[in-house]
């Protein structure tokens, strides 16, 4: 939440929010993080992370975040919930205060920060289906509520990364800030 | 991971040579936030000295942009109101305003002042208490900047030209004008943009000078160059290590040709001339890497030694693998005079 602040989206809807997550996921790998959740399922409105769920209401009970535009949804038998979260300035200090003191944090918040940034430079048409035209996403032969793994070989995302690095003339290496950067670009091409 | 040939079949090359394009290849380490919205504010009024014409923007009056890493926009000035992002929008009256800026211009609040002159804004950041934000004070009339980094004092705000818009795309032959100007506006005098002097009057030398020059340079051509389409890297990464300043030309995404600099910053000591010769063979390293795409390499000796005098050695074998030898003596009280 600190780097979508600081990324200046102020709040995001529950459907920003998951797909952030899922590329916090797959894309760990570039910045050598180990993401705690190593699969997404595929779902009709894209990805979503039940614990990152509990997570963030978590935080705007505590006040480190806040949450407004609470919707419920139902279809069928199946019931979700859909909100716009965002940072509080105690929330804020929070985090600074964790990246101040934690160098873990300090990673995280690097990896986190680089992410957020590439993905809000993208256009606003796209940001709601960049993630959905990523390639372990949108992989061939995944179904609609299909789980799809991505540890280590099975990371589609991170191979394509290193695919397009593959593609500049050697000795050219992209950072790993811009392997973001491009990989984003990328998908917003897909998605144009 | 290692890519395998397969890994190719993940991607549709066209928009992967796009996406290359847009961001470029390789590229500096991470910037840190401060830089980040230096190089967003710049590229933002580039892109507003392009949209809009010369008479409407000159009559303006100067603005100023803020930024805090510490404070989010809405705390650093909680009277300002929030804005259209500056990635969406690009207002031509943007004259006397205030604006409070995360670090790529995503989050805008604006509030009007009503500047005069090009210093009050830097005192608005006194009176204000923002003296602790990275700041850019732009002048449309005079198509420059004043950049103020966080906690530094006003007094070295640091001017830039912004220079007027270019409609001619780069070309690698004025390269060698523009560092030629660089070096008049920045290091020929110990009063220049780049203060590398510790000591003038002694020629002392502040630790990092020859590291100072370099984002210098970056900056001043992100300033100018930059805008005729040229791509600036600095630091490059290659298998022959870190080559100094970069600059490239793109034809198509994967068909570029460059221009390398190796900066040196001779001092009076009997290893100027090993200095010297080491970027000489820095420089072959990185020819041999990209001989087809490298159209010149610079070797660029900022001579802080006492007697402003070439040395033959360097000369000759800069001249025996066709590279531009450029000494550029930086003068300083007492000093200038040719031995």
């Amino acid at each position: 939440m600190d780097a979508i602040r600081r990324a200046g989206l102020l709040e995001v809807e529950s459907l920003k929010f998951h797909r952030l997550q899922f590329f916090s996921n797959s894309l760990a790998p570039i910045y050598k993080t180990k993401p705690p959740v190593e699969l997404v399922m595929k779902l009709e409105r894209g990805p979503f992370y039940p614990d990152a769920q509990e997570d963030i209401d978590m935080l705007c009970v505590c006040g480190l975040a806040s949450v407004r535009q609470v919707k419920w949804h139902a279809k069928g038998d199946r019931v979700w919930k859909t909100a716009t979260y965002g940072l509080t300035a105690v929330g804020f200090e929070f985090a600074s205060q964790l990246m101040k003191e934690s160098l873990w944090c300090e990673d995280i918040a690097t990896f986190m920060h680089d992410l957020v940034m590439a993905y809000s430079d993208l256009s606003d048409d796209v940001l709601d289906i960049v993630a959905l035209k990523d390639v372990t996403y949108a992989q061939k032969g995944v179904s609609i509520g299909d789980v799809i793994p991505f540890t280590t070989d099975r990371n589609l995302s991170v191979r394509a990364t290193s695919a397009i690095a593959a593609m500049l003339p050697q000795g050219y290496e992209p950072n790993r800030r811009n392997q973001l950067r491009i990989y984003l670009k990328y998908l917003e091409q897909l998605a144009a | 991971m290692e890519p395998s040939d397969k890994d190719q079949d993940l991607l549709s090359q066209e928009l992967a040579l796009k996406a290359v394009k847009a961001i470029g290849p390789g590229g500096p380490e991470p910037e840190t936030a401060e830089e980040t919205f230096w190089h967003s504010c710049r590229n933002f009024l580039r892109g507003w000295q392009r949209r809009h014409r010369e008479a409407s923007r000159h009559g303006q009056r100067p603005v100023l942009f803020v930024f805090s890493t510490m404070q989010l926009p809405d705390s650093v000035r909680p009277t300002a109101a929030k804005a259209p992002a500056f990635k969406i929008a690009c207002p031509l009256k943007i004259g006397g305003k205030l604006y409070v800026c995360n670090e790529n211009l995503r989050e805008v609040r604006e509030e009007r002042i009503g500047f005069k002159d090009e210093l009050e804004p830097l005192r608005f950041l006194e009176k204000e208490g923002l003296i602790a934000c990275t700041a850019i004070v732009f002048l449309p009339e005079q198509d420059a900047l004043l950049l103020h980094e966080c906690n530094a004092n006003l007094d070295d705000a640091v001017r830039l030209e912004l220079g007027a818009v270019s409609r001619q795309p780069f070309k690698f032959k004025d390269l060698d004008g523009y560092l030629t100007k660089f070096y008049r506006q920045y290091v020929e005098t110990h009063n220049g943009a780049c203060d590398v002097w510790a000591k003038a009057r002694e020629r002392k030398l502040k630790p990092y000078a020859e590291r100072q020059i370099q984002r210098s340079l970056k900056g001043f051509f992100d300033l100018t160059i930059a805008g005729q389409g040229a791509k600036i890297d600095q630091e490059i990464m290659t298998s022959f290590g870190r080559s100094d300043v970069r600059v490239l030309a793109y034809k198509d995404p994967m068909n570029w040709e460059q221009a390398i600099m190796e900066l040196k910053v001779l001092q009076s000591s009997p290893d100027a001339k090993e200095w010297a010769l080491e970027g000489i063979e820095q420089l072959l390293g990185y020819r041999l890497e990209h001989e087809k795409q490298t159209v010149a390499c610079y070797l660029c000796c900022y001579d802080a030694r006492s007697m402003d005098v070439d040395i033959p050695e360097v000369v000759s074998a800069a001249a025996r693998h066709s590279f531009e030898h450029r000494r550029y003596f930086m003068k300083t009280p007492g000093t200038g005079m040719r031995g």
